[in-house]
């Protein structure tokens, strides 16, 4: 795993410095406020997590930080340059991919189509080659099945395919949103150490879950979101000891 | 014994014809869920700027420059139509109203809407008029290259989409269009490659069309326009082998009522096939549940 | 049909709301006997679909003007014809006629070619108590019941017998195929009028085939027929749907000689687009540029002198045998009322057209002769009239 994820445009901002910032941001979502006043920061090279009940914005954050929801006010922005009118595919092109709620794999695309559409913005079918191999060696349960279509993997096969192919496009920052969404404890635990090992190899990640425990356990620092408003952040271990947290989130 | 063999021939090269305009129904609503009314009057403009091309391309003095040039000019034009018709009445609808209730029922009648606009736009530029194109080739081998052109077209179309990179965006964003933006796949260039190409089928055969069997006037899309929508349908709306395969069914169905005392009643059947094959497959014949979700 | 009836009913409808108001608008416009011009009204199709028929005849009526007119007109007064464009729809006929009989005060109203307009136009006239002609259309049910509603042609009951006639008895063709638009009311209706006479004339139809009125391939009838071995096809289609035809039926190897139609053939496309196809093939018309009679040959003289040498069309010379004919019943007309009018119409005997003699029947209709026109050369050429009374050479 020694060249995993080698990004293909490696951001320009430090190691260390702030990659992605959101200001003060607010989204309306079909007519409902769905976030007031977000403001967080990803450092390079962090694991960021962000934590929430249902319903306090955590996917809205990340459809609109991808540009997939527009903003109604704030500010975001990536590797220092603002995302106000930047389209979803320019967001993708600058190396921010996210792994969707859901996973949204294309069902009747096989295992392999599925990879390859991954790196749509790169046209150099060595680069596709050896970033497939990486994939596979993260998760060779993908190797198994490549030509099986997407629809006939299980809900844990697919969220690997969904995270494979976000990692096609080689981001130099990845979302992921609920990876741990409806599937078997078992390979829970697999996914979250592949995840681990793609930040090891320098990649940034905002995390969304859900599963409080495991998204503190992973991740540097933490945010936690309340009705559109984040009501708090810190470090993960300052957060997992939080009076509050463990009443509200981790069940006592 | 001979008549329903030689309506049979006939019936699949009136098939192969429909399958062709079939498939620009299938391909955009495969990708927008957009059933493209205006499709069946770029078919018309097609003929009709095919027409011109023919005659100002010397028609029967120069039939091969004539036939193959004038369909090049149909499908060119057809193609920019196309394009124009999605990014001016429905790419500024998509997006828009996100959430609510209507999203389906808007484009729907922005895509009517369109329809009449362009047949009347065919009457005020071209008048009422009946035209028949010159007769290029005589009909039985019109029929011949009809048959050859709509099989070559479909292992083509096949090819692309199932091979090629922008074949496999299209299939993607059918399957999730958030999804392919995701993957960074710029999806509003997919769709109006997706209308160009559906449109460029549409002229092709209407040019054939044309020569083969009827005169164009600004509503000459109207009835084949049905009969392939159906076929569309019948294969499984967003399927393109499922388009051929019902542009063949609804074909030959016509052909062969043709032979019985029922002619007069040759749309009540197709229609009757069409809601037979959707009782027993609400999805069409080829078409996958798994598609329509998303 | 049903359809119609509801059209019907509502335009009944209309009037009987708008009746007060314009009964007394009408009464201050009514052409009365010390107006200066008689004020006709004339309802066509100048835009939409069937342009050409509205143009058509507006040029013919418009040389029938000028020269009802270069006399000093009926009683010493001119004619002064009003244009209404109905758009090709039958609801802005009715709309038309209703305007220009109420707000316009018209003694009498021209209109209309399609028979659909002219039932609709019809309707509000003979409601009005106010004369209508219609030049050209054919339908039985345009002046049926309604005693202000006549027509300058036949009917295409006469026309379908009248093609039996000429194909059974001058032609000696005893097995016959039809091929005709079961949802077009035109057309089914002269194959019923055709079949039953043929068939009275000892004729024997030895195949029909239907088919829908947009179909486009006929190749598959072609064949069947064929295989029959008819010695005549009867078509009696429009125009549109003859040409394809025509081109089908000589790739399937079935010349143009074999086919017969009727007046829905008489368009210039159609010998244009299949004028080689068609070579030899009969069909029953109201006139030909080339009918040797002395009235059509100087109708023809004026209208090309006046049209820059274009031959003119039948729905052209219809209109024209319609306008005169008008002109004449005002002349002859008793009191210069509508129904004055409306009287000198119905009694019209004898009168002298472009078409051929035209008597008025009981019916309302034109009993005149039929014109059997021949496609010869890719153009269309006088063989023969049946029926009527046939006008000296």
């Amino acid at each position: 795993m020694k060249t995993a994820h080698p990004t293909r445009k490696p951001p320009s901002t430090a190691l260390g410095a702030p990659l992605l910032e959101v200001h003060d941001l607010a989204v309306a979502y079909g007519g409902i406020r769905a976030l007031k006043r977000v403001s967080l920061e990803v450092r390079c090279g962090e694991i960021v997590a962000m934590i929430g009940a249902n319903g306090a914005g955590k996917t809205t954050t990340l459809k609109t930080i991808m540009r997939l929801l527009p903003i109604a006010a704030g500010r975001i922005s990536y590797d220092g340059q603002d995302l106000a009118g930047v389209a979803t595919e320019e967001v993708v092109a600058r190396g921010v991919s996210l792994v969707p709620e859901g996973r949204a794999i294309f069902v009747n695309l096989t295992v392999r189509e599925n990879l390859e559409l991954g790196a749509w913005n790169h046209k150099d079918q060595r680069t596709i080659q050896e970033t497939l191999e990486d994939v596979v060696k993260l998760f060779p349960r993908l190797g198994e099945r490549m030509k099986q279509e997407g629809g006939t993997l299980s809900g844990g096969e697919q969220q690997m395919l969904a995270i494979g192919r976000a990692l096609m496009a080689r981001p130099a920052m990845l979302l992921l949103d609920e990876p741990s969404l409806g599937i078997a404890p078992r390979l829970v635990a697999d996914i979250f150490e592949a995840v681990a090992l793609v930040a090891a190899s320098g990649t940034t990640i905002l995390l969304v879950e859900q599963n409080t425990r495991l998204a503190l356990k992973y991740s540097t620092r933490a945010y936690v979101l309340r009705t559109g408003e984040i009501a708090m952040s810190g470090s993960s271990k300052e957060l997992a000891n939080n009076e509050e947290i463990r009443a509200a989130y981790l069940g006592g | 014994m001979m008549e329903i063999l030689s309506a049979l021939i006939t019936g699949i090269a009136q098939g192969s014809m429909i399958a062709l305009i079939a498939l620009g129904y299938t391909m955009v609503y495969g990708i927008l869920k957009l059933i493209n009314f205006a499709h069946s009057e770029v078919f018309m403009m097609g003929a009709f700027i095919g027409l011109f091309a023919i005659t100002a391309l010397g028609g029967t003095q120069a039939p091969l420059l004539a036939g193959v040039g004038g369909t090049l000019c149909a499908m060119a034009f057809a193609g920019v139509l196309g394009v124009v018709v999605e990014r001016v009445a429905y790419a500024p609808l998509r997006g828009r109203g996100r959430g609510l209730s209507n999203t389906r029922i808007t484009p729907l009648v922005t895509a009517l809407g369109m329809s009449v606009l362009l047949q009347n736009l065919a009457q005020l530029l071209f008048t009422a008029r009946y035209r028949n194109y010159p007769q290029l080739l005589p009909i039985e081998h019109t029929r011949k290259v009809i048959f050859v052109t709509a099989v070559l077209v479909m292992i083509g179309l096949e090819l692309f989409v199932k091979r090629t990179w922008m074949g496999k965006a299209m299939r993607a964003i059918s399957m999730n269009a958030e999804a392919a933006r995701l993957m960074g796949v710029k999806t509003s260039r997919v769709i109006a490659i997706t209308f160009v190409t559906g449109s460029m089928l549409a002229a092709l055969g209407a040019v054939l069309f044309c020569l083969d069997q009827s005169p164009v006037y600004p509503t000459a899309g109207v009835v084949i326009g049905t009969r392939a929508f159906v076929a569309a349908v019948i294969g499984g709306i967003g399927n393109i082998t499922g388009a051929m395969l019902g542009g063949l069914l609804i074909g030959v169905i016509g052909e062969l009522t043709k032979l019985t005392p029922y002619s007069g009643l040759q749309d009540v059947l197709v229609f009757a096939a069409l809601i037979a094959v959707l009782l027993v497959r609400p999805t069409g014949l080829l078409g996958k549940p798994g598609t329509e979700k998303v | 049909m049903q359809m119609v009836a509801s059209v019907i009913a509502l335009g009944a409808l209309q009037i009987g709301c708008g009746k007060k108001e314009g009964a007394d608008a009408g009464g201050a416009n009514r052409n009365a006997a010390n107006a200066a011009e008689w004020k006709v009204g004339a309802y066509l199709s100048l835009s939409g679909d069937d342009t050409a028929f509205g143009t058509d005849s507006k040029e013919g009526i418009e040389l029938a003007v000028d020269e009802i007119n270069k006399g000093g007109g009926p009683k010493g007064k001119p004619l002064k014809v009003l244009y209404e464009d109905d758009k090709s729809k039958p609801e802005e006929a009715t709309n038309k006629v209703l305007q220009l009989i109420d707000r316009d005060g018209v003694i009498a109203v021209i209109g209309e070619v399609a028979s659909a307009r002219s039932r609709a136009g019809g309707i509000v006239a003979n409601k009005k108590k106010v004369p209508m002609i219609t030049p050209s259309s054919t339908h039985p049910d345009v002046t049926k019941d309604r005693p202000f509603v006549f027509r300058a042609c036949f009917t295409d009951d006469v026309q379908g017998r009248m093609g039996a006639r000429f194909v059974v008895t001058d032609l000696g063709k005893k097995k016959i195929a039809l091929l005709f638009a079961s949802d077009d009311l035109y057309s089914s209706g002269l194959a019923t009028e055709f079949r039953e006479e043929a068939k009275k004339l000892g004729a024997e139809i030895v195949i029909e085939k239907k088919f829908l009125k947009k179909e486009t391939n006929f190749t598959t009838y072609i064949n069947e027929i064929k295989a029959a071995s008819p010695e005549i096809i009867y078509a009696p289609i429009y125009y549109n749907a003859m040409a394809p035809i025509a081109r089908q039926a000589k790739a399937a190897g079935v010349p143009g000689s074999m086919f017969m139609g009727g007046d829905g053939w008489d368009a210039l496309e159609l010998v244009r687009d299949a004028g080689e196809e068609m070579e030899g093939a009969y069909f029953t018309s109201h006139f030909a540029p080339d009918v040797p009679w002395q009235n059509s040959q100087d109708f023809v003289a004026k209208y090309k002198a006046r049209y820059g040498g274009r031959n003119p069309s039948a729905i052209a010379a219809m209109a024209y045998d319609a306008t005169r004919l008008l002109g004449d019943a005002i002349g002859r007309a008793k009191t210069d009322t509508p129904e004055g009018v409306r009287d000198a119409i119905a009694e019209t005997k004898g009168f002298q057209g472009a078409t051929g003699t035209i008597n008025i029947d009981a019916e309302r209709n034109a009993d005149k002769p039929i014109v059997i026109v021949q496609i010869k050369d890719k153009q269309f050429h006088f063989h023969s009239a049946v029926g009527g009374q046939v006008p000296p050479k």
